[in-house]
């Protein structure tokens, strides 16, 4: 059409004027997506840790267990070389982590500190998860051995180590209690958690002789190949209910409502940027078509309508805001990359902190964000030509040319 | 330049910006958005961890704990056995001074529970909290939190519970529990109480693990003399916390020199330090507003300031110097801005007015998982008339800058070329 | 420990004098205490401790001196040292040994319903309660005394007590330990009486926690030995790691 034609070179003509229009709405364009890709990352991070450390995507326990949770049940437990050739051989179980958790004391200076102890199988873990990440100092323990983990807040308040040796003490499956010491190899991040929790983990092998568990875990964490309630139910089936208690991450309803308060917290942060940055698109919109009311009266004085004057107008504003738009996306796009690359630290920029916890976020960019907000970039913008050059369009000719 | 020529610029700026109502609304809008957005991001982001803090003093640590050195260093374990000699006094004393003080005893029990009263039966470890319940009143905001029942009334064989522990032993009110405990020296008592009351406070630390009893009757199994192991003051918002703490020393000193005082925020040490934590994050956020902001605001002027290249050159042509053009127009700008700011103000001052009485409410709760940040269902505004001021401030003299700038790009101009573009 | 039923010293001669029916109270603790102390004893026994879980049984082995030293060694290869003043506790996994103080004795043993404080003894009876003789009792046909006990002192764990002494063989039957506002917190009683080299002792006794649903610990003693010489070493930290 003619029409885009005219509208193509009143844009390049008035490169000033286009340009900084167009780049308000790449601005806009690109902190939200951004953002998005910021809070998808804080997201994930959140689900991240949550599934590595404490639900995995579907937990098998056994069936009593969540009952009587607060009395440290280890003699209700999973036998773990009954289920372990079953997981194996699962086709939609892309990596398990049995562990044993238990509630225990460490026997330091004569005195007794709480402390969550988990028994983890590293070998199998180092499958389950990327336990790099998590080592802040040190080494992971070898399985079998007598060596354990500890967090940062734990090292922290009782002056711990890597070289240290505690004893630890719990209550066993047996109900006796029994004691056993571990020299500290590295202190880890254990998620978010980790920064108030005191927590260690050892060797499972080592905690299951301890505890007097045999072959046997208190729970097993999941991760899976598809979606998670299909494989929860598939597994539900296949496996006997009677025995097990087999959650997804959504039914562990007290941790996923935290993660879906956090999310809205987010979505509302987002909202907000949506609209200040369609704001700041209105605005230097409708700021260039009440600029060019002189032209519009010289146009209608020679003739032009007025629909076709609106969809001139409202085809300048959706050539820039699409250039704006892609350029804004595509950068936001790859400002998110780059970060989802390296990670951004939150904690560089704080002095004082002296845990030295990298809370490092990686923001995630999936594709349907850039293309949502390239369109609604785009259709912000029409909208606002399309309203201010509607009323331009109606006013009368000589007040028009008359418009300074 | 005489002062006489000087009000008539500025006055003729005045009456262009009402001339040309369109362009300045817009602009002064767009600005107003900006400042505004920034300021009711930076309310909200600093009322989560205000909020935060609150629930930290409002319903744990107070503003400031006195306690016996020894209990100090070793609080985790709440030992009784060194509670603090003359506690009447000493609270007294500081009452004189214009504090508000409740004395308060804590200590680990085994709380069993059972009976007709609940379905099942078994008992936890619980840490209890004795209070006097009228002090109590003035320094903590628990009795306000309560959802059912009602608090606990002095020297009452009562027990107030708090909600998410209610629920994991499955308590309600009228229930009866029975505590054991070891007093003053070691022997073993129990004592039974009857929940009068379930409170349900914005801190989910304690409403995992509050159980409170009545300071008097419990000092009576405990054998600890009336005497407190826990001394807390609450200070008025606007107090500085260290010169209080100093104050306060100074008060006590002729009393005690094995006495420590402490604030809350030495208390809360692994709380600051997720804080700080997070901190990192709102000031992500908050850049991404500012630069949202700041452009949306300097296109919106300069696409003014460009559109009015032509205007210049008339003026100039009509023999304006240029100095009266840049006072014409950064002033012009000037005026624009601190309409913008003005309107921005109104429109933050308005929203925050809502967030902060009101809030935003999620409506979920957070239980098992502590990550830090205290505070649970609803999101609330704060206060922070500084950032306002500086923000504004800085808008101002954005606007105005940019007025210049862009005045001098205009006066680099041929006229005739000026007048050429359109 | 619970050795202390198991320790007994001299014989006490059951003598049907006008004396006898005028005992006082401190002289009848001071029997039943007599009977129960200063001897080198070697035992073995069992614990079984019930709870609402199931129930779960240890055997143990047991040496002790006097009232003041004994060890303990369980099938688990856990061992616990009672000294004067001190517990420690041994576990083979473990390269310390542990030292009960303080609220820590008050911790079960082995997942009982007997502290480690209770087991080591309540013996000492006349310097930390008051007892007073209240009457005769029947206790299960027998006849026996029926003393009261209030601590003279706040650093006793049980405030209150009634114990129930056996006419005939001044064994302590029954003990109620309570608080001092006479809340019953325990309950241990001999449920059998057995004969080891020629000597009466308590061969099945109950431990009950009253505030526990379903919880219960019995102990049986299947082997005593008395005058038995220990090595004054195997009462010592060295000899507890070995």
């Amino acid at each position: 059409m003619k029409l885009i034609k005219i509208a193509y070179r009143n844009v390049f003509r008035n490169k000033k004027r286009s340009l900084l229009s167009g780049s308000a709405v790449a601005v806009g364009a690109m902190t939200i997506v951004f953002l998005f890709a910021l809070i998808e990352g804080m997201r994930l991070d959140m689900e991240t840790n949550l599934v590595n450390f404490f639900n995995g995507e579907i937990r098998i326990r056994d069936r009593d267990y969540e009952k009587y949770e607060k009395y440290n049940p280890l003699h209700l437990n999973i036998i773990w070389d009954e289920i372990e050739p079953f997981l194996i051989q699962h086709e939609d179980i892309k990596a398990y982590s049995p562990r044993v958790v238990f509630s225990s004391s460490l026997y330091i200076n004569e005195k007794m500190h709480p402390a969550i102890a988990f028994g983890i199988d590293f070998a199998l873990e180092a499958k389950y998860q990327k336990l790099d990440d998590i080592l802040y100092e040190g080494r992971l323990p070898s399985d079998n051995e007598n060596e354990l983990l500890v967090s940062l807040a734990l090292a922290k308040n009782l002056n711990l180590k890597i070289g240290d040796k505690i004893t630890l003490l719990s209550t066993t499956a047996e109900r006796s209690t029994n004691a056993i010491t571990l020299s500290i190899v590295g202190l880890a991040n254990f998620g978010v958690d980790s920064m108030k929790q005191p927590i260690t983990w050892l060797p499972l092998q080592r905690a299951q002789h301890f505890l007097k568990m045999e072959a046997r875990v208190t729970e097993i964490l999941l991760k899976v190949n598809g979606n998670r309630t299909l494989v929860t139910e598939k597994l539900r089936t296949q496996l006997d209910d009677r025995d097990y208690e087999i959650k997804s991450l959504q039914e562990s309803d007290i941790i996923y409502d935290m993660m879906e308060m956090v999310q809205s917290v987010y979505y509302m942060i987002a909202l907000f940027f949506f609209l200040l940055g369609s704001t700041v698109i209105v605005n230097t919109t409708v700021m260039v078509v009440y600029e060019r009311i002189r032209e519009i009266g010289t146009l209608r004085a020679l003739g032009m309508h007025n629909r076709l004057l609106t969809t001139l107008f409202l085809l300048e504003g959706v050539i820039i805001s699409s250039v704006g738009a892609f350029v804004g996306v595509v950068v936001g796009s790859g400002v998110s990359l780059l970060f989802n690359r390296i990670g951004i630290n939150f904690t560089q920029a704080l002095s004082g902190v002296d845990m030295n916890i990298s809370n490092i976020i990686y923001p995630v960019l999936d594709l349907k964000t850039p293309v949502i907000v390239f369109v609604y970039a785009v259709c912000v913008s029409a909208l606002a030509t399309l309203i201010p050059s509607t009323k331009a369009a109606k006013i009368e000719v000589v007040e028009a040319l008359k418009y300074v | 330049m005489k002062k006489d020529e000087f009000i008539f610029i500025v006055k003729l700026a005045f009456k262009n910006m009402w001339h040309y109502k369109r362009r300045t609304i817009i602009t002064a809008a767009s600005i107003a958005m900006g400042l505004a957005m920034f300021i009711i991001v930076d309310s909200l982001l600093i009322g989560a961890e205000k909020e935060s803090e609150n629930n930290l003093r409002w319903y744990e640590t107070a503003d400031i704990v006195i306690m016996e050195t020894s209990y100090f260093e070793e609080r985790l374990y709440k030992d009784i056995n060194h509670t603090i000699t003359g506690s009447a006094k000493i609270v007294s004393r500081l009452q004189e001074n214009g504090y508000r003080v409740a004395p308060r005893i804590t200590f680990l029990s085994e709380m069993f529970f059972g009976g007709v009263d609940f379905d099942e039966e078994g008992h936890i470890a619980t840490v209890v909290t004795a209070v006097k319940p009228a002090p109590d009143k003035e320094v903590f905001k628990l009795h306000s939190t309560i959802v059912e029942g009602r608090y606990i009334e002095q020297n009452s064989h009562e027990a107030v519970i708090g909600s998410f522990l209610a629920e994991d032993i499955d308590a309600k009110v009228g229930s009866f529990i029975t505590l054991l405990f070891q007093g003053k020296g070691g022997f073993f008592e129990l004592i039974d109480l009857e929940i009068v009351g379930i409170t349900d406070c914005p801190n989910p630390n304690v409403n995992r693990s509050l159980l409170i009893v009545d300071f008097n009757t419990i000092s009576d199994y405990l054998e600890t003399d009336y005497e407190a192991a826990e001394i807390y003051v609450s200070l008025s918002s606007f107090s500085n916390l260290n010169r209080e703490i100093q104050k306060i020393e100074k008060i006590l000193e002729t009393n005690n020199n094995s006495l420590k005082v402490v604030g809350w925020e030495e208390l809360s040490k692994d709380y600051l330090a997720i804080a700080k934590a997070k901190r990192g994050g709102s000031a992500l956020i908050l850049v991404l507003v500012f630069i949202i902001a700041v452009v949306g605001v300097s296109n919106t002027m300069l696409m003014a300031i460009y559109e009015r290249t032509k205007e210049v050159a008339v003026i100039r042509s009509f023999g304006a110097n240029d100095k009266f053009i840049y006072i014409l127009f950064s002033a012009e700008s000037a005026f624009v801005g601190l309409l913008g700011v003005l309107i921005g103000l109104v429109i933050a001052v308005s929203a925050n007015l809502y967030m902060v009485n009101i809030g935003f409410d999620f409506g979920y709760m957070m239980r098992e998982i502590d990550i830090g940040y205290r505070i649970q269902s609803t999101m609330h505004g704060s206060w922070n008339f500084l950032s306002m001021v500086l923000s504004s401030m800085f808008c101002l003299f954005f606007c105005g800058l940019f007025g210049a700038l862009f005045t001098r790009r205009a006066l680099k101009k041929e006229i005739s070329d000026a007048l050429r573009d359109s | 420990m619970y050795k202390r039923i198991l320790f007994f010293g001299l014989f006490l001669i059951i003598i049907s004098s006008p004396a006898l029916f005028c005992l006082t109270a401190q002289q009848i603790i001071e029997k039943a205490e007599n009977r129960e102390s200063f001897q080198s004893t070697y035992s073995e026994g069992r614990i079984v401790s019930t709870d609402r879980f199931g129930s779960k049984e240890s055997s143990f082995k047991s040496w002790s001196e006097g009232s003041e030293s004994a060890l303990l060694e369980f099938s688990d290869g856990q061992r616990v040292l009672k000294t004067k003043n001190d517990i420690y506790l041994y576990y083979p996994d473990a390269e310390v040994v542990i030292r009960l103080q303080g609220s820590a004795l008050r911790q079960s043993v082995l997942g009982s319903d007997l502290s480690y404080e209770d087991a080591s003894g309540f013996g000492d009876t006349l310097s930390n309660y008051d007892v007073e003789l209240i009457s005769d009792r029947l206790l299960n046909n027998r006849d026996s005394y029926l003393l009261s006990l209030e601590a003279k002192s706040k650093n006793v764990a049980y405030p209150k007590q009634l114990i129930w002494v056996d006419k005939d063989n001044f064994i302590i039957m029954r003990r109620e330990l309570y608080t001092k506002s006479n809340r019953l917190l325990k309950e241990i009683e001999v449920l059998e009486i057995g004969s080891f080299e020629n000597e009466l002792v308590p061969k099945v006794t109950s431990v009950v926690d009253k505030l526990k649903k379903e919880s219960s610990t019995k102990m049986y003693l299947d082997l005593l030995h008395l005058n038995v010489n220990h090595d004054k070493s195997l009462f010592s930290l060295q000899n507890l790691t070995w």
